[in-house]
């Protein structure tokens, strides 16, 4: 045992320990130090070194802790003075659909749904024998099947009301059970069914809005605001049916526009369907109208003389036509082994002003005016208006334009009164809009927009333009083609008829297969909404001295529609003999100006 | 007083495990409490939902205009009814009714203004700018059909009872 008094702290308390007593239990001078040496010592050195160390990490440790509570405590940082309690989830996942008021469209609600466990039922007659008393819609033979089954689950029945759910309990069979389930409802049943779309049992959008926005449904969150007003959903569903009815039609659609923001507010494509029960009715036959298919958005048609407001916008617009200008709108034009004629009656004597030639509604006239511009711009000119394009639009059911390809000449002089190219009424009205507002065309939305926001649109045809326009359509209503039907006293209307011979398997079909339509603009001194309606294959009655033309078909329907929504909405009435209204409708229908002969 | 000190440590022990699973016990009672609430925060949310439903089915246009048909005899205003309050001629003064009167002639050559001096009607009711509004001929007031109200297709309401019928 060596001595060094130098090399080791702490020596006293070490040796003593060593030694098994306290230095002051045996009373021994503190100078009295015993040391270790060589293996020995050098354990009790790691052992020290380690306590050291592991004091100093609890220490720390401890210096942190109460930082920390003096820093909650004291100096007061914590950032929440509330406790936070999550929610309890809800049953029911899928979000609602509204309307832009609200007005619920689609829902889900919590059911149950009756399972049964194969292997637990004891005796699958009587169970079977049983359910069948409770739900006489399914047979006996169905129920048995499953509870017969091989496997360990099968669903007997989905969605039970909480009614049904209790006397199946007082049934008391084995095996059977519940799980939780949702069920989609449509409150507005048939009448938005086209837009909304419908879902699968397991709430999957198979269809519409349904389909287009699961993903955003499915998360659940809120409620997805549509553009649609069920008010006026309602009052264009019912003039529409009216239509069908009075004129026996098979079937038929309408829309209602806002024409600044591209709001769809009504959308209706008849027949329809019942959104809860999508299936119950049997496949159509051949021919007859699927009640699935939205003529609005998916079915394409030749829009018959509507066109001849692009087609004399456009006129206008390009510089080449002006107001005054008169064409021959009395010979029919001869191209190939085609003749473009007009309806028997209505033939246009000699020359006459672009604004009679509107009014009228003559092929031969708007035939003419689009030779001053030529295909190229009309090809143009159609692209701008978003008509020759696959539209953009919320629900995945989009129908694809037909379109001349290539846009010859001949192909001109159809489309300029409207055949030849097929377009969806989303479009038509769409571009219809741009027309009438001023000149903006904007993306058509089924969508709610912020309030006062006006979604970018692009310029087509000169403010100058719109409003002779505006004028042009208005006459139609006071004078033209659609006088006394389309009319609403206190709303300036303005619009276009369109009588559209249809196309069948490629050829145009015969007699009695039209469609005719009216796409109506209001007030015309300031237009806000575009209502257009269109009827499917009317027959001409007693009512209508026989015809079936968009006049007499679709814009009474127009202008019911109108008178009932105008008050819904606020709409101020004008005075229609106020010099200022007069003013900003007047038109001249036989200016002084040139004479176009036809080459 | 080692005694005292472990009576203390011990009695402290008691306490401390007293009071631990006193805790416990509440902790275990209020969660208990929170689950009850929250299923039946659950099932009102549920029931929330057939209720907005039922609203929403109550209000459907369709319906309420049927309803309206069948049970109302009031139809919409004409548009043509609607005026703007500035259309809406005010009282015109003594003076004004007298200048008005003397511009207008009235039938058989007399102005109007000799026929009121001498007579002094309601000054009002004859100066042209306030016309009466022509009144039709008073009808009868039509009957409305004072039917039973239509009973609840079910107790459960009509969503739930037209979910019975679909499934």
């Amino acid at each position: 045992v060596t001595f060094d008094p130098n090399h080791i702290p702490f020596e006293g308390v070490i040796g003593s320990r060593v030694s098994g007593a306290l230095p002051e239990s045996v009373g021994q001078p503190s100078s009295m130090v015993v040391t270790v040496e060589g293996a020995a010592r050098q354990t009790l050195e790691q052992a020290r070194t380690r306590l050291v160390v592991v004091g100093a990490l609890f220490g720390l440790a401890l210096v942190v802790v109460s930082g920390r509570l003096v820093d909650l405590a004291v100096m007061g940082t914590a950032s929440s003075t509330h406790a936070h309690i999550a929610l309890p989830a809800a049953n029911v996942v899928r979000a609602d659909i509204v309307d832009r008021n609200g007005h619920v469209l689609a829902t889900s609600i919590a059911t149950a749904s009756l399972f049964a466990d194969p292997a637990k039922i004891i005796d699958p007659q009587d169970a079977a024998r049983q359910l069948t008393g409770l739900f006489p819609d399914t047979s006996y033979g169905d129920f048995l099947e499953k509870l017969q089954g091989k496997g360990r689950f099968a669903w007997l029945r989905r969605h039970l009301t909480p009614r049904q759910q209790y006397a199946v309990n007082q049934l008391g069979i084995p095996g059977v059970g519940y799980r939780p389930d949702e069920r989609r409802l449509y409150p507005e049943g048939r009448e938005v069914a086209q837009v909304i779309g419908f879902t699968d049992p397991d709430s999957q959008g198979l269809a519409g809005i349904e389909k287009s926005k699961n993903d955003y449904l499915a998360g659940g969150g809120q409620p997805l605001a549509l553009s649609i007003d069920v008010r006026l959903q309602h009052m264009l569903h019912r003039e529409v049916q009216a239509q069908i009815d009075e004129f026996q039609a098979m079937g038929g659609g309408g829309l209602i526009m806002d024409t600044h923001t591209g709001e769809i507010l009504a959308m209706v494509s008849l027949p329809d369907f019942d959104p809860e029960q999508p299936n119950a009715q049997p496949a159509p036959p051949e021919g007859e109208p699927d009640p699935h298919f939205n003529r609005m958005t998916l079915g394409v048609y030749e829009m018959g003389s509507i066109f001849k407001v692009f087609n004399t916008a456009l006129a206008l617009d390009s510089g080449k036509v002006k107001l005054t200008d008169y064409f021959d709108a009395f010979h029919p034009i001869k191209i190939g082994r085609f003749t473009i004629h007009d309806f028997k009656g209505d033939e246009l004597p000699g020359y006459s002003s672009v604004a009679k030639i509107f009014e009228i509604s003559s092929n031969i006239g708007s035939a003419q005016m689009a030779k001053q511009f030529g295909p190229e711009t009309q090809e143009h000119f159609m692209d701008q208006l978003g008509l020759t394009q696959k539209m953009k639009l919320e629900v995945p059911e989009i129908g694809s334009p037909g379109v001349p390809h290539p846009w010859r000449f001949i192909n001109m002089l159809t489309i300029a009164f409207g055949h030849g190219i097929s377009v969806t009424p989303v479009q038509l009205v769409s571009a219809i809009c741009s027309i009438a507002n001023g000149g903006i065309l904007r993306p058509a939305t089924l969508l709610k927009l912020p309030e006062g926001a006006a979604p970018h649109g692009t310029r087509v045809i000169t403010e100058e333009t719109s409003d002779t326009m505006r004028r042009l359509m208005r006459l139609v209503v006071t004078g033209g083609t659609a006088k006394k039907f389309g009319e609403v006293p206190g709303y300036l209307v303005g619009g276009k008829t369109g009588t559209a011979e249809k196309i069948m398997k490629g050829a145009y079909a015969k007699k009695h297969a039209n469609l005719s339509s009216f796409v109506g603009v209001f007030p015309m001194n300031d237009p806000r909404y575009a209502v257009f309606v269109t009827i499917d294959e009317p027959h001409g009655n007693k009512q209508s001295a026989g015809f079936e033309t968009g006049g007499w078909v679709a814009a009474p329907a127009v202008g019911r529609v109108i008178s009932s929504m105008g008050p819904l909405l606020e709409i101020p009435p004008v005075d229609q003999e106020s010099p200022v209204i007069q003013a900003k409708m007047e038109i001249d229908v036989n200016p002084v100006g040139r004479h176009i002969a036809p080459n | 007083m080692i005694r005292i000190t472990t009576l203390l440590w011990v009695a402290l022990l008691v306490i401390a495990g007293g009071t631990v699973m006193h805790v416990s016990y509440q902790v275990r009672h209020v969660e208990k409490h929170l689950s009850e609430l929250n299923r039946d925060t659950r099932s009102e949310q549920d029931k929330l939902r057939i209720l907005s439903a039922e609203w929403d089915t109550l209000n459907d246009p369709q319906r309420i205009d049927t309803l309206s048909k069948r049970y109302l005899t009031l139809e919409a205003t004409p548009i043509a009814r609607v005026i703007a309050l500035d259309a809406i001629p005010l009282k015109l003064t003594d003076d004004q009714v007298a200048k008005l009167a003397a511009a207008t002639p009235a039938k058989g050559g007399k102005t109007l203004a000799s026929q009121t001096a001498s007579k002094k009607p309601d000054v009002l009711a004859k100066a042209p700018a306030t016309q009466a509004v022509a009144r039709p001929a008073a009808t009868a007031i039509p009957v409305v059909a004072r039917t039973v109200q239509p009973q609840r297709v079910d107790d459960v309401g009509l969503i739930l009872a037209r979910m019975e019928k679909h499934e």
